[in-house]
């Protein structure tokens, strides 16, 4: 233990930046933490749609669910369904889960494909319990019972991030957390180290600090502006780079438990259902899209009351070579910017923040040691889940623009072009253990985007035919009438509320 | 599949290797022939000498449709909860390594709380939170409980066999699987248009083809370096490369294996149903044959018998082609850490999860190697970890370890460590995150700095979740039987 304790000041009050805060009261109390914000700069806040992460996040907080789900308008999510992505027309589900169950130690999806081949499967979605709930407009929790149906997948929350910010913004102040409304008008660096040693505030004040934690969103203030931290760029494999948002009023029926991502022909759009209205925005890419052609496309494309006019958002793919340079580590969109495609955006900020708290220097003085691990586990995580992006727009057949001609043509990364080959020659995915997007989620986008595998695993071909076309019948039944037992998605969230404590 | 399946293997090598690798392929692909060319296996193979194994071993068995009372029975198995080191930490201190969960599973960072105490004065060892430990020594053992309540959720262990009679007991079983058992040696290869292996011809005459050639021939990797003799050479990092085996010594019951530093290197004892094992490792460019013979002599009080000599390193592409190098063929680790067969056995079961079709394609083929030159390097930091990062002083061997430089991994690793503790996450590991800290703590590591999460936690909070944890560990004694007794009711259970 230290004299004194370690002073970290984060810069920033969007989402990342309350995360951040909340994250650090509750897990470092010993901590004297600042957060610097600014009610003239305004918060990005479309990430509406997450990943089954963030529960883990809410956990950790010690957060009640439903008091967190009542405040934020959120909604139940069970995967992400994609329209018109690998071919027009076609739509798919990437599903917080996986599909039916492996045999004799062979994954299902070998047998999928040879049953496929003989014509006797249906889309691999058909065996996937989160699509079958989610295309019924249902929602359960998964059971801890380890049933072969009911406890196999997770779901995530669609909230209303500009809500979501503000609760943590009162529970990090409520331990002890001190906010500190301000512009800053200048950072003071060390002259010898060039450490940051002080925010100087447009009202004079100075805020020193052991740490900084940079939450400044795109403008990267420590991070970029100040350390002068060189940029990564990406846009040439994720072109689009601008978003045209436009909530609506929900529509009549029951709420979609699923994220709507729907190509258009310069990019595609989001519908994320939440309590009391609909997200959606049109992401771009501005080389082949004005503006203004944009807003009156996602106009166009809407099907409820438009509740505002479209908001136009500015972004570029890519990263910061380093997200913990110095004393200076960035969370958020200041570290980089993948676009919301798979709802990534809030993981990344979690896995930054889980990161700094397991490398969380004893005394606020980092060392290399700690920085370069730190670096190290982001950049695994960021480069990823760019090469699972690049696959929804690469693997197309898609002609119908220059954007989509230009993202199907393109020279993708090396460490994709070897996945897809081998996927595509074997049936087989690249294992990885820790980090976003396991085998499941990788199958689900590589065959709904119509990679089909050349071959199977050839032990698949030991099962007698007509016992796994049985297995798959059953199965399809077995999902069907499972789903028919549960509850609308309505009725789970009205449940949910009422059963919590107020 | 439908065409380009794999219709024949043929393996090269008659030792535990060749026969665990014909055995899985049968099993796993009963409308494959699969032969073996059963060639001696090379003494220096480390693996087929089947010197230690780790818990993993259970899911090889398991493949292949092996159990425990089966092995204990006919493969002359032991158990082994751990080893217990001596005279490797600059104070001498001693420890025991054993396998699985040291402090409560739910309490991430366990050893930042122990860490904690033993700053303030706490000088109980991290393994007195180990339920294996506690059985291993009180000379006890138990089967593992799936109630996460009982302590004994928390042990795992491995086994040691007789070799001779773990080799009969996989040649029963792969002729009961119907493998083609070839005598003979290759004289030569036959290769195809496209660079693979067409076939082997047999110093007879006669000619073994496959699609899938499998090379289980040891160190000198008969098969596979034909087509590229590449090797990565790990001696900077693995300074052993002489072992001395002594005569065996009478058999014995134990639940853990010994490991003691020397000025001149290490020495292990290994009870088993057979004999007990003795030998130590050394340098040859350091110590002589002879300096090492009366070492093993006055210290392990044995007498010389054999005298390998390794060359620890690997092939840097385990699989070329149609050919896949498995077991001391692919990698040569001295047997600090027992990790040789274990990595046999994944790299056996990852060929058959990953196998290719005739094609062999390319970037299938690649992931194969990355994934097996991954758990190679973490095998090899984990048993170059006992040495780098051991305190000893005491000895030429241990003084020209000093400053050589590291493998990038291992260098994460042990800097992470010696900061705060942390243990950075890595694919494809052979230690699990216990063992690793385990081995670093033992060995005497004292990070520089703490960890400001743990140090949240309210001491009298710390003070009764340690001792809790402590009393846990304490108690699996008791559930258990004295090691005699269990071993005799395992042999004599009946498989379900």
């Amino acid at each position: 233990m230290t004299e004194r304790a370690t002073r970290v000041v984060i810069l920033g009050g969007g989402t990342a930046g309350w995360m951040t805060a909340a994250a650090i009261a509750r897990l470092l109390p010993q901590v004297e933490l600042r957060l610097i914000e600014s009610a003239d700069i305004g918060i990005v806040g479309v990430g509406e749609a997450t990943l089954p992460h963030l529960r883990a996040f809410v956990e950790t907080l010690g957060i009640d669910e439903a008091e967190f789900m009542r405040t934020t308008s959120a909604t139940y999510k069970l995967g992400i369904a994609f329209e018109g992505f690998g071919r027009i027309g076609a739509t798919y589900t990437h599903p917080f889960g996986g599909f039916g169950s492996d045999l004799a130690g062979v994954g299902f999806h070998h047998y999928w494909r040879r049953m496929h081949a003989a014509g006797r499967a249906r889309d691999i979605g058909a065996y996937s319990y989160p699509v079958v709930l989610a295309a019924a407009r249902k929602f359960a929790r998964p059971t801890p019972d380890g049933d072969p149906i009911t406890s196999t997948y997770g779901y995530a929350y669609q909230f209303d991030a500009t809500r979501f910010a503000p609760y943590l913004r009162d529970y990090a102040i409520a331990r002890g957390a001190v906010r500190t409304e301000g512009k800053v008008v200048r950072v003071e660096q060390h002259p010898e180290t060039g450490d940051v040693t002080a925010l100087h505030l447009e009202s004079g004040e100075a805020v020193t600090g052991d740490l900084f934690i940079d939450c400044s969103g795109f403008r990267s203030l420590l991070l970029g502006d100040t350390l002068k931290t060189p940029w990564e760029d990406w846009s040439h494999w994720l072109p689009c780079d601008r978003a045209a948002a436009l909530p609506c009023e929900s529509p009549e029926g029951d709420i979609e438990p699923l994220t709507r991502a729907i190509a258009m022909p310069f990019g595609w759009r989001w519908r994320i259902p939440l309590q009391h209205r609909v997200g959606n925005g049109y992401v771009y890419s501005s080389a082949h899209l004005s503006d203004d052609d944009a807003c009156a496309a996602i106009v166009g494309a809407v099907e409820g009351k438009p509740i505002a006019s479209p908001r136009v958002l500015r972004f570029r793919a890519g990263r910061r070579r380093l997200g913990w340079v110095k004393n200076v580590v960035a969370i958020g969109l200041s570290s980089g910017f993948l676009e919301p495609l798979e709802s990534t955006s809030l993981y990344l900020a979690q896995a930054a923040i889980t990161q700094l708290i397991e490398l969380f220097p004893e005394d606020g003085r980092s060392t290399d040691a700690d920085r370069d691990e730190f670096n190290r586990v982001i950049d695994l995580e960021h480069d990823r889940i760019r090469d699972f992006l690049i696959l929804h727009y690469h693997a197309t057949t898609r002609d119908d623009s220059d954007f989509w001609n230009h993202v199907r043509t393109m020279r993708v990364p090396y460490s994709l072009h070897e996945k897809i080959a081998m996927f595509r020659a074997s049936g087989r995915v690249a294992r990885y253990t820790k980090g976003l997007f396991l085998e499941p989620s990788w199958v689900a986008v590589y065959l709904g985007q119509g990679i089909i595998p050349e071959r199977w695993d050839q032990r698949a071909d030991l099962a007698d035919e007509a016992q796994l076309d049985r297995a798959l019948a059953g199965l399809d039944r077995a999902l069907g009438a499972a789903a028919a037992r549960t509850p609308g998605h309505r009725e789970a969230l009205a449940a949910h509320h009422a059963g919590a404590p107020a | 599949m439908s065409d380009g399946a794999i219709r024949g293997i043929a393996i090269l090598g008659g030792g535990i290797v060749g026969l665990s690798a014909a055995c899985a392929f049968a099993r796993a692909l009963p409308a494959t022939r699969v032969t073996l060319i059963a060639t001696p296996p090379d003494p220096a193979s480390l693996a087929d000498r089947a010197l230690a194994t780790w818990p993993g071993i259970a899911r090889f068995h398991e493949a292949i449709g092996l159990d425990e009372p089966g092995l204990l029975r006919h493969a002359g198995a032991t158990h082994r909860l751990g080893i217990a080191f001596t005279g490797w930490s600059a104070d001498g201190t001693g420890w025991l390594a054993c396998f699985g969960a040291h402090g409560p599973r739910d309490q991430a960072g366990f050893h930042q709380h122990w860490l904690i105490a033993r700053r303030a004065g706490d000088t109980t060892p991290f393994h007195a939170y180990a339920p294996a430990a506690a059985l291993a020594a009180a000379g006890r053992m138990a089967p593992p409980s799936d109630d996460p309540a009982s302590p004994l959720a928390d042990i795992d262990h491995a086994l040691r066999f007789d070799p001779a009679a773990y080799t009969a007991q996989l040649a029963g079983l792969a002729r009961h699987l119907r493998v083609e058992t070839v005598a003979g040696v290759p004289g030569d290869i036959e290769r195809r248009a496209d660079g693979g292996v067409a076939a082997l011809v047999l110093d007879d005459g006669r000619r073994i083809e496959a699609d899938l050639f499998v090379d289980a021939g040891g160190p000198a990797a008969p098969l596979l370096s034909m087509l590229d003799d590449a090797f990565e050479d790990w001696r900077d990092t693995l300074p052993c490369d002489r072992l001395l085996i002594a005569e065996p010594q009478p058999p014995a019951l134990g639940l853990v294996d010994e490991r003691h530093a020397t000025d001149c290197g290490w020495w292990w004892l290994a009870p088993g149903r057979a004999r007990t094992d003795v030998g130590l490792a050394y340098c040859a460019a350091l110590t002589t044959d002879d300096a090492a013979a009366r070492v093993l002599e006055a210290e392990a009080h044995a007498r010389p018998q054999a005298r390998l000599t390794l060359r620890p390193g690997r092939r840097p592409r385990s699989w070329i082609g149609n050919v896949v190098a498995i077991g001391d063929a692919a990698a040569v680790l001295d047997p600090l850490a027992g990790a040789s067969l274990t990595l046999a056995h994944e790299a056996i079961l990852r060929a058959i999860d990953l196998l290719p079709d005739r094609s062999m394609p390319p970037a299938l083929i690649a992931e194969f190697n990355r994934r097996t030159a991954d758990h190679h390097a973490r095998a090899r930091d984990f048993t170059a970890a006992h040495y780098v990062a051991s305190g000893r002083r005491s000895g030429d061997f241990w003084r020209a370890i000093e400053g050589r430089a590291r493998p990038e991994s291992l260098a994460i690793t042990l800097d992470q460590f010696a900061g705060r503790g942390h243990l950075p996450h890595f694919e494809e590991e052979l230690a699990t995150a216990d063992d690793w800290r385990a081995l670093l703590l033992g060995l005497g590591m004292n990070p520089a700095h703490g960890d400001p999460a743990a140090q949240a936690m309210p001491a009298d909070r710390r003070t009764a979740m340690l001792r809790a944890a402590r009393d846990r560990a304490a108690s699996a004694p008791g559930l258990a039987l004295p090691y005699r007794e269990f071993y005799a009711r395992t042999i004599d259970a009946r498989p379900g």
